[in-house]
């Protein structure tokens, strides 16, 4: 019987209910904390499948997709700053204004990696862990970038950073040096993180639907064929992160709550065309951030940037952003992996505010303020709401 | 008689564009080679933009020499050790997308009997 490979979420805490207790004793207790779900890949034939979807403990089962970074659309000319000690991302979002810093915060970042050699990392606690075989590091920039514009440290009076403040910092490496990575990898990433007491995770990266296309065209599929396995296979994946979602959710009623956000995707080109976010973004639960540009000093009239998707939850900035680069620089970098960061770490202020008020950050209360404290009284007349989401992140002021 | 000199800077313009979105199975179209005129500053040039105007840069006093790329994007000029910062040009302005910090453009060290390589990479028409 033909077999393929597939990723397996799971959750052994769920109590088999095929197997009923028949007056057995319960001699054992799992702890509240134990076992996490857990993330399977298998060679599997449909019957396999159709035994594993009765099985109480599947969460989700997804053929593995290819994934890719959101990569920047391009690098255009900064504006110099009015107020040359800091960017227009942390002005916009309040950031500069705020009592808080992310301090006390764990921040995950699943990407590239790393140059934790950077100046301007010095001083945070990096946790590196390697999903893709290449060890620890970048080779590619893209999560360096997106790791300063969260957690970047004041380097020579000037500011690019929305959390300066956090000590703790996860970095889960899930895409290699080219872009590349995997569902597996991702989701491993995803758990990972959990399992460290990340409060923050996030995630500058899509799916690749049209590279998944082309590789099945070029097993010898017809276009119309390969079109429709890909499209299944999305889907299934889209459910399993939707799965996972909701037990991050579930996790963080009882456990430490967690927040993931997603870059919305880059795949739309206006005013010719919108697409709409792209997974994993799209999951329910899921942060979606779309990003804006400005037109000019003082930055009071925002637009959204050609490029990002339709529907996203939130916008931040996402063009003309300074940040990180591998090897000790620094890139101006365009693209929704861009503004992600920047909500990553207006979340990591709302996270420390959270914890000094209650001690604990509750999923509810920490989305709904990420979330319903946006605004959109500095977007150009006559945006689209579906572009925007709830609006411009903000920082918490008091 | 021409002959090598024993040092300086070796590098490649290039510029991308179309679609680039990386993947596992994905395919893209590489940087194309950009033949242009390269323009070294000796020390380090203050800058927060990638672009900077010919019309203000070909007064710097820190311009050393212009070298012209060749349709490869390759370019090679032996320079005395020193610090320089490297621009390619894009119509009428110099582009460089790397910075050293929040005031100054990356620059690169030439040392004794060394070439030091130099990639200036323009993504500006690139989707990804």
């Amino acid at each position: 019987m033909k077999t393929s490979q597939y990723i397996i979420l799971r959750d052994t805490s769920r109590i088999d209910l095929s197997e009923p207790f028949a007056g057995r004793a319960i001699t054992t207790f799992r702890p509240l904390e134990s076992p996490a779900p857990t993330v399977q890949v298998e060679s599997l034939s449909s019957r396999d499948m159709a035994d594993l979807r009765r099985d109480p403990t599947t969460l989700g089962i997804a053929p593995s997709m290819p994934f890719t970074l959101i990569e920047p659309t391009a690098n255009e000319a900064a504006e110099p700053s009015a107020e040359p000690g800091v960017t227009w991302g942390v002005t916009v979002t309040g950031a500069d204004k705020s009592p808080y810093t992310g301090k006390g915060v764990t921040v995950a970042v699943l990407d590239t990696g790393i140059d934790a050699n950077h100046k301007a990392f010095q001083g945070v606690k990096i946790i590196q862990q390697d999903f893709t075989g290449e060890g620890d590091g970048d080779g590619n920039g893209h999560g360096t970038h997106c790791a300063g514009t969260i957690f970047g440290q004041v380097i020579d009076g000037f500011r690019f950073s929305i959390a300066p403040g956090v000590e703790r910092a996860l970095i889960g490496k899930v895409l290699g040096s080219q872009g590349g990575g995997s569902t597996e990898q991702i989701l491993r990433g995803i758990l990972w993180a959990l399992d460290q007491g990340a409060h923050i995770i996030s995630m500058s990266l899509g799916m690749d639907f049209p590279g998944l296309v082309a590789a099945l065209i070029q097993q010898g599929y017809p276009a119309e064929v390969a079109t429709s396995l890909a499209l299944q296979d999305y889907r299934a994946n889209v459910r399993l992160f939707d799965k996972l979602a909701e037990l991050v959710f579930a996790r963080g009623s009882i456990l430490q709550g967690s927040l993931i956000v997603a870059a919305s995707g880059n795949e739309s080109d206006r005013p010719e065309y919108e697409l709409f976010v792209a997974p994993p973004a799209t999951a329910d639960g899921i942060v979606s951030v779309g990003a804006l540009e400005t037109t000019g000093e003082p930055h009071s009239t925002l637009k959204i940037a050609r490029f990002s998707n339709t529907g996203p939850n939130v916008v931040a900035p996402g063009v003309k952003i300074y940040s990180t680069w591998k090897g000790g620089g620094y890139r101006n970098l365009n693209g929704t992996s861009m503004a992600t960061p920047h909500v990553a770490g207006i979340a990591a202020l709302w996270a420390e505010k959270l914890l000094k008020q209650s001690g604990g950050v509750n999923p509810v209360q920490f989305s709904a303020r990420l979330i319903g404290q946006a605004r959109t009284d500095r977007l150009a007349a006559g945006f689209d709401p579906i572009d925007v989401g709830a609006g411009l992140v903000q920082a918490p002021l008091d | 008689m021409n002959t090598r000199p024993a040092q300086g800077i070796e590098g490649r313009v290039l510029r991308m564009s179309g679609n680039q979105m990386p993947g596992l199975r994905s395919t893209h179209s590489a940087p194309e080679p950009v033949a242009t005129t390269v323009w070294i500053f000796s020390g380090k040039i203050p800058g927060q933009d990638p672009y900077w105007p010919v019309s203000a840069a070909h007064h710097h006093p820190h311009w050393h020499a212009s070298v012209v790329s060749d349709t490869c994007g390759r370019f090679l000029i032996g320079l005395p050790s020193g610090e320089y910062t490297v621009f390619a040009q894009y119509d009428a302005s110099l582009y460089l997308n790397a910075f050293a910090g929040p005031r100054f453009y990356e620059s690169v060290l030439v040392v004794e009997e060394q070439w030091t390589p130099v990639e200036l990479i323009n993504t500006e028409e690139a989707t990804f």
